[in-house]
């Protein structure tokens, strides 16, 4: 007994000593002088050159459960991924952004851009033998836009005359859509859009045969029929999966070569580590990844040719609410900015695998992309605490922080913490809460601060990044005690950014547009730091070369299932 | 797990059920410690402490719990580094001679961090079952010695409360109220009251028709002196066990919350907010010190309070050791 309790007793004070002697004082966690290389994130892969395959074979991938697959309501990813197969609007967009022919051959506007002529291919049909006319078109855009259907991506009509009255209720039919001749699709806007066409590559722009019936046609929802080069295997399993088949009648392109394609619905919240196990246990031949494993899986699939990592149309930044103090200046913002150690977070949290960002509109858009156009946005401490002293930004102003839980933002929005607590001394509030509470919270009224966010392009313009994001119509609020509805959710608004894009919007030469596009960005991003950059989007993905070819990423970022070749 | 001490030897286990000091045979001089020095009368501590004592496993615990607050107390000045640290360039490194249990995602000294932790780990777990304590026993008490009206209105809350899942009803208020320590604290108490209210209840409903009660009441005790004087201290037993257990349960519940996302900022390095950064490297080769300096931390803590909760539930009640 005795023993036994001294023994107890030297641990115990081995213990305490052990850790007192440990360190009578702090070291300082720093490594002096030392800075992070510059984070160059992962090189892109080279697509690999076009290669005759063979048709057939089952491709297979991991998608999380979409809200819609059917035109009237399919918006994110995943639902564009599945809706794109199922159909093939006016127009369709290359992986690199060019836009080509859809079932549109040729298409124009008039002088102003205010008037709109699509001229269809003749004799393609649907996948049940319907015929794709004008009025298959008039008839999608129609369930998009009528008020029942409640869309959430109705607004890509916005501009087309009669949009409004259709969603308040006050008209049942696009008054602005001429279908009259069946091969001609004639569209009248309500305001000057030379980039219109590209809005007929959104799945909302779809057509639909006339079994589609309503929004409201739950058998549609769940079995579209439509004109693409895949057609539905039986309706959706919610919750469970999607398959696919060729659609062997389909006109608008070539005929894709897969048999078919199956579809797995993952968990929400686990989507990319369930892609990542299926692909390492073969079911799946293509695979998203977590974060922390990328740079071991890239090591492991990049030799062997399985590895696919692409800078894409997208941008991580920092929503800030202009409108509010304390970062209502543009210096006060920059401070912010400035405070941020990008490349740091880059390498240390990120390992590498993002780039830091210096401008919005990402490198994708060639003629748009301005390199450098942030002026603010790099690393410079002394600048942060010049700008932050001069625009009332004093150490001891509480800044609201906020990021979504459970979508991997925890570490780099803490590191952001603690850079601007270090570097301009500010208290910042910092809070992680569900993803809906976030989009609230930057709605609301009273918002203030920082909020974590990120865009990617619905269409391939500069003009989708700086419009819904920074214009004064895409704030949707009336007045400043309303909620914001639109995606301009840090209320920025600039009469002189409002016109540069309205005049850009209305010049039909791309040079010229994207130069106005670049001015705009200029003013918004440049002079006014409206939204903060942080890192360009990039995406990495594991492909079964050993059994496919011709795989690339298309533009939103998922698997060109449509030229998809067996080896 | 508690290991039936040797009893053969121990004159209290066959004496009585409920060692209370009104009742407490007048034993003279107990010649069981030879060593102390004699007294008239062992006090019902001493005989507590005695008891305990024999008990190896809790007698660890006792000296984790001892280790677990002392760190809790001097932690700031014994830690090599300040756990808050962030060290961009110097992230995810293994363990080594500068960094005793490596450094985490954000390049933050785990070690530093792990002791840290066992400052909020001792907060939460402490203040949890110190307010649940406040609560449960006194409408526990109230319930169980009123009785009628009183006992009625009172059960029927608790067994609202009881309707909640602990874990789940603690995501919902750290959900309604935003997150941090003190949130914490307020959710795991909001639904860890009641278990001890019902146990205080029951020792109530049964202590009350006592004999020695009755006695009390003949000689004219009132209410407040037959509660605080007779009945708690008899009453108070399982429940003080019970507190011991849920101080390691609550350490664990923080920890799924924040493990969760919902408990304390992710700034803070906490138990289960290490692991939940961790568990994102799980697939990723020779990162797996970022989960155990973590996990260990958390099961040490709860092993250490349910050893001590066994050994105090022997003591207190050596009737039970072993039997159950």
């Amino acid at each position: 007994m005795r023993r036994s309790r001294a023994a107890l007793s030297a641990v115990a004070v081995t213990a305490v000593a052990s850790i007192v002697l440990a360190g009578c004082s702090q070291q300082s966690n720093q490594n002096s002088g030392q800075t992070a290389a510059a984070a160059t994130g992962f090189p892109e892969t080279a697509d690999a050159p076009d290669v005759p395959g063979k048709p057939g074979g089952v491709f297979r991938l991991g998608i999380v459960e979409p809200t819609a697959i059917d035109p009237y309501n399919a918006q994110e990813s995943e639902g564009i991924l599945v809706n794109k197969q199922l159909f093939t609007g006016l127009v369709q967009v290359e992986p690199d952004g060019t836009v080509i022919q859809g079932v549109a051959d040729k298409w124009g506007s008039n002088a102003d851009c205010t008037q709109w002529t699509f001229t269809l291919k003749q004799g393609t049909t649907f996948s049940n033998g319907e015929v794709v006319d004008s009025a298959s078109f008039k008839r999608g855009w129609e369930r998009t836009a009528a008020k029942a259907s409640a869309s959430d991506v109705a607004y890509h009509l916005d501009e087309v005359q009669g949009y409004a009255q259709m969603q308040d209720g006050s008209a049942q039919a696009l008054s602005g859509v001429d279908a009259t001749d069946p091969n001609v699709l004639k569209v009248a806007l309500s305001k000057p859009d030379c980039e219109f066409e590209i809005r007929g590559a959104h799945p909302a722009l779809s057509p639909v045969p006339t079994v589609a019936g309503a929004a409201s046609n739950t058998t549609y929802n769940d079995l579209p029929i439509g004109n693409g080069p895949f057609k539905m295997d039986g309706p959706w399993q919610h919750d469970k999966g999607i398959r696919l088949v060729r659609n062997d009648t389909y006109g608008a392109g070539p005929k894709a070569n897969l048999d078919a394609v199956e579809i797995t619905i993952t968990p929400a919240d686990q989507g990319a580590q369930a892609e990542y196990n299926g692909f390492r246990n073969g079911q799946f031949d293509w695979a998203r990844m977590p974060t922390p494993v990328l740079a071991q899986a890239r090591a492991q699939y990049d030799p062997q040719g399985q590895w696919l990592n692409k800078k894409t149309a997208g941008i991580n930044y920092l929503l800030v609410s202009v409108t509010r103090k304390p970062l209502d200046t543009a210096d006060a913002r920059k401070a912010i900015s400035e405070a941020i150690d990008r490349n740091a977070i880059a390498q240390g949290v990120f390992q590498n695998s993002q780039v830091p960002a210096t401008a919005l509109v990402p490198a994708s858009f060639k003629g748009a992309y301005q390199e450098g156009v942030c002026t603010a946005c790099k690393y410079d401490v002394a600048d942060a605490k010049r700008l932050a002293q001069s625009s009332g930004l004093v150490p001891g102003t509480e800044v609201n922080f906020q990021f979504n839980t459970g979508g991997g933002h925890e570490e780099w929005t803490a590191a952001v913490k603690q850079q601007l607590e270090t570097n301009l001394g500010l208290k910042v509030t910092y809070s992680g809460v569900p993803f809906r509470d976030l989009l609230k919270n930057e709605q609301a009224p009273g918002a203030t601060g920082l909020y974590r966010a990120a865009w990617t392009a619905d269409y391939p313009t500069a003009g989708n990044f700086l419009g819904p994001l920074l214009s004064t119509a895409a704030i949707g609020a009336a007045s400043p005690q309303d909620v914001a509805q639109g995606d301009n959710r840090g209320r920025y608004s600039n009469p002189q950014f409002d016109s540069l894009l309205a005049q850009a919007s209305s010049t039909q030469d791309d040079a010229k547009r994207n130069d106005l596009y670049k001015q705009a960005e200029k003013i918004a991003i440049g002079d006014d730091l409206a939204l903060i950059p942080l890192w360009a989007r990039q995406q990495s993905r594991l492909v079964d070369t050993a059994k496919f070819d011709n795989i690339k990423f298309d533009f939103f970022e998922n698997p060109t299932l449509a030229t998809i070749t067996t080896k | 797990m508690t290991l039936p001490p040797s009893s053969s030897s121990d004159p209290a286990a066959g004496a009585l059920g409920l060692p209370t000091a009104e009742i407490a045979p007048p034993e003279p001089d107990t010649p069981v410690t030879p060593g102390t020095a004699p007294r008239r009368r062992n006090s019902q501590f001493t005989d507590i402490w005695r008891r305990f004592r024999r008990n190896k496993l809790a007698m660890v615990g006792l000296v984790i719990i001892a280790v677990l607050v002392v760190l809790a107390i001097i932690g700031p000045f014994i830690t090599p580094y300040d756990p808050f640290e962030q060290n961009l360039l110097n992230t995810l490194q293994p363990p080594g001679s500068s960094h005793w249990f490596g450094t985490d995602v954000l390049g933050r000294d785990l070690y530093s961090g792990i002791i840290y932790g066992a400052r909020v780990a001792m907060i939460v777990g402490v203040c949890t079952v110190a307010f649940s304590l406040l609560i449960g026993v006194s409408l526990g008490a109230l319930a169980g010695f009123k009785g009628g009206a009183w006992d009625a209105v009172i059960s029927r809350i608790m067994d609202v409360f009881l309707a909640f899942p602990q874990l789940i009803g603690a995501i919902v208020v750290v959900r309604a109220i935003g997150n941090g320590v003190a949130t914490v604290i307020v959710a795991l108490v909001v639904l860890g009251w009641v278990t001890t209210g019902r146990l205080m209840r029951g020792q109530m409903l049964a202590l009350r028709e006592a004999e020695y009660v009755e006695a009390a009441r003949s000689i004219g005790a009132d209410n407040g002196r037959i509660v605080r004087r007779h009945i708690l201290p008899n009453a108070i037993a399982p429940v003080f066990v019970y507190a011991f257990t849920s101080i390691g349960v609550a350490v664990v519940a923080m920890a799924s919350l924040s493990y969760l996302g919902i408990g304390v900022p992710p700034d803070i390095p906490e138990w289960g907010r290490l692991i939940s950064q961790a568990v994102n490297f799980l697939q990723v080769e020779g990162k797996a010190f970022l989960w155990i300096a973590p996990a260990a931390a958390i099961a040490i803590t709860t092993l250490g309070f349910a050893f001590v909760a066994d050994g105090l539930r022997d003591a207190l009640d050596p009737k039970l050791r072993g039997g159950n």
